[in-house]
């Protein structure tokens, strides 16, 4: 096996007789130098010191072989400025060659895969485009929004063609059918503001106070209108009173950040990640670790090339006394979210806030007047006797 | 310093080149053994089937098949091959 540096510096092949293999080698033990003798006398030199191992052999009887290896195939062609140059144009021409997208094609079964290209085109990625001045995100949402008919799109590159994966949309035109009986029941105790009955027989009517379980549609059809059983289906909105609350603590726990060091550096070239150092171990208590990520643009667009730094910043516990406005203030704003939650699928009519002040903390409570739907679905079953 | 003392420390210094004392290290199985000496003096005899070197103090012969050398620097030689016996022969002159 020759060595890489022979290979890329250039070398030769010396050959000795069987029977100098000894003197030669006590030669280079001598000469300190470094050689690997095969059984048949012939062993590989670097091109610069074969003028050195000539002259220690001297007398002894060897032939050197022309110099191999890249060097090799240099000095011969050294001359031949016309191959040199067609070397160099290939070169080029295989690198731009790889620079540009050949062809994009559609990966899986797709029925529309013309619209489907088309939309790609539209978005950007077209035979022609350059790899490097494309953004794959970019063009996977803009195809998406732009299209009607697809759910799902990822663009792979293989070489130069981009295959396209993609996930046509299904849509379901019919509801599941529902089986078996229900009726429509209360939710909440409230008062009865609006219903609508697609299935099953209204048993409220608006402006009825309800309790929470009482029945509002019902799945039994009564036998002057036919008799049987259904699945209740409708809409019932209900005006009902809520009550939600916050309350915060007076006593705290606040970070108080003590010292900040770099913890780690590495480089993403290419998608390839290469670690600088790393200070720290896996497992570390009392600290954060903030990891930033530097990237770098060219004429507009980010490059694959980015540095990751990583810095740890180290914490002690404290507890910490609210005063009374930062308590207020606290609460206030754990109430509005809560409020924004409860709120999410229903109507605010009006709201009452209320707060005070208790050894421990503070607490604030609001009483308040939705409308929602209340309607909620109860599942019967009918019994043989 | 006196040119005297620079001179008799330029021959101190010239004089205390550590020579490698004999160590040997032996790798591989039963097909194939990789046998590396350091501070061997002289290779006097090599082929196929046998080796002798020479370090200070005694012989290292080494017999088997298909043996082959590769001579590094700083008195260090590489013997491999398939090895059947290594002796230490030992000088009694």
């Amino acid at each position: 096996m020759i060595r890489i540096d022979y290979l890329i510096l250039g070398y030769a092949t010396v050959r000795v007789d069987k029977e100098h293999i000894t003197a030669v080698s006590q030669l280079f033990l001598k000469n300190n130098i470094a050689v690997r003798i095969k059984n048949d006398g012939s062993f590989a030199v670097r091109a610069r010191e074969i003028r050195r191992i000539t002259d220690i052999l001297g007398e002894i009887p060897h032939t050197v072989s022309e110099i191999k290896g890249l060097y090799g195939i240099w000095l011969k062609l050294k001359k031949r400025y016309g191959i040199i140059a067609a070397l160099i144009v290939t070169l080029m021409l295989c690198i731009a060659s790889t620079a540009v997208v050949w062809d994009v094609r559609i990966d899986g079964e797709c029925e529309d895969a013309d619209e489907v290209i088309a939309e790609l085109e539209d978005a950007g990625l077209s035979p022609g485009k350059l790899w490097l001045t494309l953004d794959k995100n970019k063009i996977e949402l803009t195809a998406l929004k732009s299209s009607d008919s697809i759910a799902w799109l990822n663009i792979n590159r293989r070489g130069n063609v981009a295959y396209v994966r993609v996930v046509p949309k299904e849509v379901h035109n019919t509801e599941p059918e529902k089986s078996g009986y229900a009726s429509i029941v209360a939710s909440h105790d409230c008062v009865i503001e609006e219903i609508t009955v697609k299935t099953g027989i209204a048993l409220v009517k608006p402006g009825e106070s309800v309790r929470a379980g009482e029945v509002l549609i019902s799945g039994v059809i009564p036998t002057e209108l036919g008799g049987g059983y259904c699945y209740a289906d409708g809409e019932v909105k209900g005006r009902l009173t809520d009550r939600i609350s916050a309350f915060t603590s007076n006593e705290v726990i606040e970070k108080t950040y003590t010292d900040k060091k770099i913890g780690s550096l590495s480089i993403s070239f290419f998608g390839k990640e290469i670690n600088i150092f790393k200070l720290y171990g896996n497992s570390q208590e009392n600290c954060d670790i903030i990891e930033k990520k530097h990237e770098i643009e060219l004429l507009g667009k980010k490059i694959p090339i980015f540095c990751t730094v990583s810095h740890v910043e180290y914490f002690e516990n404290t507890g910490v006394t609210l005063s009374a406005d930062e308590l207020v203030a606290l609460t206030s704003e754990k109430l509005r979210h809560k409020l924004l939650e409860r709120t999410a699928c229903a109507d605010l009519i009006s709201i009452r806030t209320e707060g005070a002040f208790t050894d421990s903390g503070y607490e604030m409570y609001a009483d308040m007047v939705v409308r929602e739907n209340v309607a909620s679905i109860r599942e019967f079953q009918l019994t043989a006797e | 310093m006196t040119e005297k003392n620079r001179k008799q420390l330029k021959e101190i210094v010239g004089k205390t080149i550590v020579q490698p004392q004999f160590h040997c290290e032996i790798d591989g199985g039963a097909a194939h053994t990789s046998i590396i000496l350091s501070g061997i003096n002289s290779i006097r005899d090599f082929s196929e089937s046998a080796v002798l070197l020479r370090t200070r103090g005694f012989f290292v012969k080494i017999t088997g098949k298909n043996l082959s050398l590769a001579v590094y620097e700083n008195k260090t030689v590489e013997i491999s091959g398939k090895i059947l016996a290594m002796e230490l022969i030992y000088d009694k002159n």
